[in-house]
């Protein structure tokens, strides 16, 4: 594709051209005709493939590196340097603005012949900018290496910290659902409580409702459920257990039995609440995934 | 330049982040080693005053006091000898189970909390004329930092 370099560029003729115009890997210059035509050239854009990734970011999504090859870009006959040249020439100030070390490099005698390569030294010799650019490259590596996983464990612990407070509500607003229920509206009260529930208590549920359901409408039982205090045990991000210090009363009148018997007991269950994706019709994001009560019913006589 | 000068950009904008995460976790490590150790001291607290044995009275009495401070200390300074006498007298060996604890809330910066503590104590009496007893206790306790550690200030039982 060797072209003489004062030839007037015409993309449509340029057999490169097919494969550029239009996804340019510096992208559309706005205001120009030429898809080649370089804006400006600020002092040191060209010396470093980092440089020039930064200053001709590539808005057609194209990568910088792809095209022009990283520091093997004075081999890449297709260079952007090689085309804004062919164009250029007549602005000789520019090349001294793109870097060029006064060595007596003459680019222009480089495009006769576009395949021979740069002198061996130009491309070995660090520059202190390039030097620069590389130590503080490094620097910038090193300290992302330290600040993401910090900041990931801030994260974390502040989202478990959230997480408990999040459960502990969740769980005070629940308790009275999963454990109140009345003779008359049985049906209704299991399928809240269990709204809530999720895993494998869910079905635990399920099977209590089958078991305990007939033998609270044969008794005619009323509990009624009071929160007399709610605290975290532990809490993760998404997990939270939580202790319910709570009050029961229990209205129940047996077949034959002439008066209702009441009792009021005191209890303490433990609740593993989990985040979960969906949120119910109170907006809360939490489940119930377990729940004991501890050493099972406490005498009231305490 | 304009690579040089935003790399020098995401080197001191990385410092300052490094310096502030740093800080901030350090901050919520702290708190949730204070969370942790308030429901601990918590729990010894309640735990060792279901935890007296006649033998040992006097050791697990000052254990208690040594949790302690404020009005919980001087209120049950106040029940010692009553309850000395009573541990003595009947030959009663008590012991507290923890069965759970947990933060109600700790205060922003962190020298004060709530803890719940859930404890079962068994009663034996050495005579074996009253059967062992079993009690059920739900205790609301209040803490508060004394010289870095936390003690037991207030206790009282949820009823």
């Amino acid at each position: 594709m060797s072209r003489h370099p004062y030839e007037a560029y015409d993309p449509g003729r340029d057999p490169d051209a097919a494969a550029t115009v239009g996804h340019h890997p510096y992208g559309p210059v706005p205001g120009a005709r030429d898809p080649y035509a370089y804006p400006g050239a600020p002092a040191g854009s060209g010396d470093d493939p980092a440089g020039n990734t930064a200053e001709y970011e590539d808005t057609a999504g194209h990568q910088d590196t792809a095209r022009h090859g990283g520091t093997a870009r004075y081999d890449d006959t297709s260079s952007y340097d090689d085309r804004y040249a062919a164009n250029r020439l007549d602005d000789a100030n520019l090349y001294d603005a793109d870097g060029s070390d006064g060595t007596g490099y003459d680019p222009a005698a480089d495009l006769w012949d576009e395949y021979v390569p740069e002198p061996a030294a130009r491309r070995r010799r660090p520059r202190p900018r390039t030097v620069a650019m590389a130590v503080l490259a490094l620097v910038v590596a090193g300290l992302a290496a330290v600040t993401v996983p910090s900041y990931l464990d801030l994260r974390a612990a502040r989202a478990a910290e959230a997480a408990g407070a999040a459960a502990m509500k969740a769980a005070r607003a629940y308790v009275p659902d999963l454990m109140s229920y009345d003779y008359r509206t049985v049906d209704a009260d299991f399928a809240r409580a269990r709204a809530h529930t999720t895993g494998s208590l869910t079905d635990h549920y399920r099977r209590l409702e089958a078991t305990l359901g007939p033998v609270i409408k044969q008794r005619r039982t009323v509990q009624r459920v009071e929160v007399r205090g709610v605290a975290v045990e532990s809490a993760a991000p998404g997990r939270a257990v939580v202790l319910i210090l709570l009050n029961r009363t229990t209205t129940s009148t047996p077949p034959g039995a002439k008066a209702a018997k009441r009792e009021v007991a005191t209890g303490r269950v433990r609740l593993v609440m989990v985040k979960t994706d969906k949120s119910d019709k109170a907006g809360s994001a939490w489940s119930v995934s377990d729940l004991t009560t501890l050493l099972g019913n406490v005498p009231p006589a305490l | 330049m304009i690579a040089l000068t935003l790399l020098v950009i995401a080197a001191a904008g990385l410092a300052v982040a490094l310096v502030w995460v740093r800080a901030a976790l350090a901050e919520a490590d702290a708190r949730a080693q204070d969370r942790r150790a308030a429901i601990r001291v918590a729990a010894a607290y309640i735990v060792g005053r279901l935890s007296l044995d006649y033998h040992t009275v006097d050791q697990d009495m000052q254990r208690v006091l040594a949790m302690s401070t404020g009005r919980a200390k001087a209120g049950y300074l106040k029940d010692a000898p009553a309850l000395r006498r009573a541990t003595i007298d009947n030959k009663a060996v008590q012991q507290g189970a923890l069965r759970a604890a947990g933060l109600v809330t700790m205060s922003p910066a962190r020298d004060s909390a709530e803890v719940l503590v859930v404890a079962d104590g068994s009663i034996h009496w050495d005579k074996g004329k009253v059967a062992p007893q079993q009690r059920f206790y739900r205790w609301h306790t209040t803490l508060a930092k004394v010289e870095g550690a936390w003690r037991v200030a207030g206790a009282e039982q949820v009823p």
